[in-house]
């Protein structure tokens, strides 16, 4: 399901227009990842739990420079699936 | 950090739109019925500046009973993972975070600091006699070692006057008691000082004793450290080998790095392209 197919179900679930729920999604989404990022947890009952996560710096190999090449360490958003998710899509 | 709900997102969105809360909440619930919709049809869903929620199999796998030590089969499962989006996380927020991090961990390893400090200071004072075996190494530097000596001693005679002081302070002191108190009762009293006296110069020439010796064994210390220095520096070196008469690249392998899987490895970094014949004297740079 893209975000195309995903807006239109929710507009009609919803009953209001596509365009402007796709706005309205976005605040949102934005909204969720602003407390996220800002290192909270957020659960959502009967779905999961949106974590910050830490990724550790690491060292790649760049085979045509034949360098090693740092990556720095950066956050990013983790999520966990809740017991009642899991039952909902086996 | 704080566990919020999707309360506080609806509150947090209702803040920033202006909408009202039955419409927020009603628009988070229908959120997230879409995503669990999705998933059990398609088992993708993306969504513009999120992230993709996938439908992943985990295999049925065997695990042991820890009770009975029994084997059991754990059934394989579907599970939800997320991937989300490469800008899921501003700059400036990534690095306050790691700023945060690092000033955690500085916090932590604060009071190991101090103490290293302290340990340097020790080896420090203690330089004097691994700096004479230095010395010794040059041949220029006889005179700089005898007057290096001549320190040491003079530092060793610092310490036995400081030895011979403090005995004497202490026995006068059992002494005058001694002469003052002529009774019996007092008697046992100047045994027991003239014992703790005794005592206190033991633990001083001990605690003396024990300062010489961690101060030798942190002598080692510094002569360790450059030997661990000195790989690093050789590591980025590039490792060149010299062809000779009957060699082959997955002989040179094999005595460079112990295998013959190296070869393909030495013939893209020399851009060798007949690896059957090379000639004798070329210089090869190692992998």
């Amino acid at each position: 399901m893209n975000n195309r197919t995903f807006i239109d179900r929710m507009a009609k679930k919803l009953g209001s227009d596509a365009d402007e729920l796709q706005q309205q999604v976005d605040v949102f989404v934005q909204a969720l990842l602003s407390q996220v990022n800002a290192g909270n947890s957020v659960t959502i009952k009967n779905f999961g739990v949106f974590e910050q996560k830490m990724k550790a710096e690491r060292k790649i190999y760049n085979p045509t420079t034949k360098s090693f090449n740092v990556i720095p360490a950066k956050q990013t958003v983790g999520f966990k699936m809740g017991a009642a998710l899991k039952e909902k899509v086996q | 950090m704080e566990k919020l709900t999707i309360q506080n997102i609806v509150d947090a969105f209702v803040a920033q739109t202006g909408a009202s809360k039955k419409v927020a909440e009603g628009l988070g619930r229908a959120f997230f019925d879409v995503i669990i919709e999705g998933l059990k049809e398609d088992g993708v869903v993306k969504i513009n500046g999120l992230g993709t929620f996938k439908l992943v199999n985990v295999a049925p796998r065997e695990s042991v009973n820890v009770n009975n030590g029994e084997r059991i089969v754990i059934e394989g499962y579907k599970k939800v993972t997320f991937a989300p989006i490469d800008s899921v996380a501003d700059v400036s927020e990534v690095t306050a975070v790691v700023q945060k991090k690092a000033k955690k961990d500085a916090a932590k390893t604060k009071k190991p600091a101090e103490k290293k400090e302290t340990k340097k200071t020790v080896v420090e004072d203690s330089g004097q006699f691994g700096g004479i075996d230095s010395l010794i190494a040059t041949p220029e530097s006889a005179k700089v070692v005898k007057k290096a000596a001549e320190k040491v001693e003079k530092a060793a005679e610092k310490v036995t006057p400081a030895k011979q002081a403090e005995k004497p302070v202490e026995t006068p002191k059992a002494e005058t008691v001694k002469k003052e108190d002529g009774n019996k009762n007092n008697g046992k009293l100047v045994k027991a000082l003239l014992c703790i006296a005794a005592v206190a110069i033991c633990i001083l020439l001990a605690v003396k004793f024990c300062g010489g010796r961690s101060g030798e064994s942190e002598e080692a210390a510094p002569v360790e450290k450059p030997v661990v220095e000195q790989p690093k520096d050789t590591v980025p070196e590039q490792k060149t080998y010299v062809l000779q008469r009957g060699d082959f690249l997955a002989k040179i392998s094999r005595e460079v790095y112990g295998t013959a899987d190296s070869v393909n490895a030495i013939i893209r970094l020399n851009k060798i392209t007949n690896p059957d014949s090379i000639e004798v004297g070329t210089v090869l740079l190692m992998p």
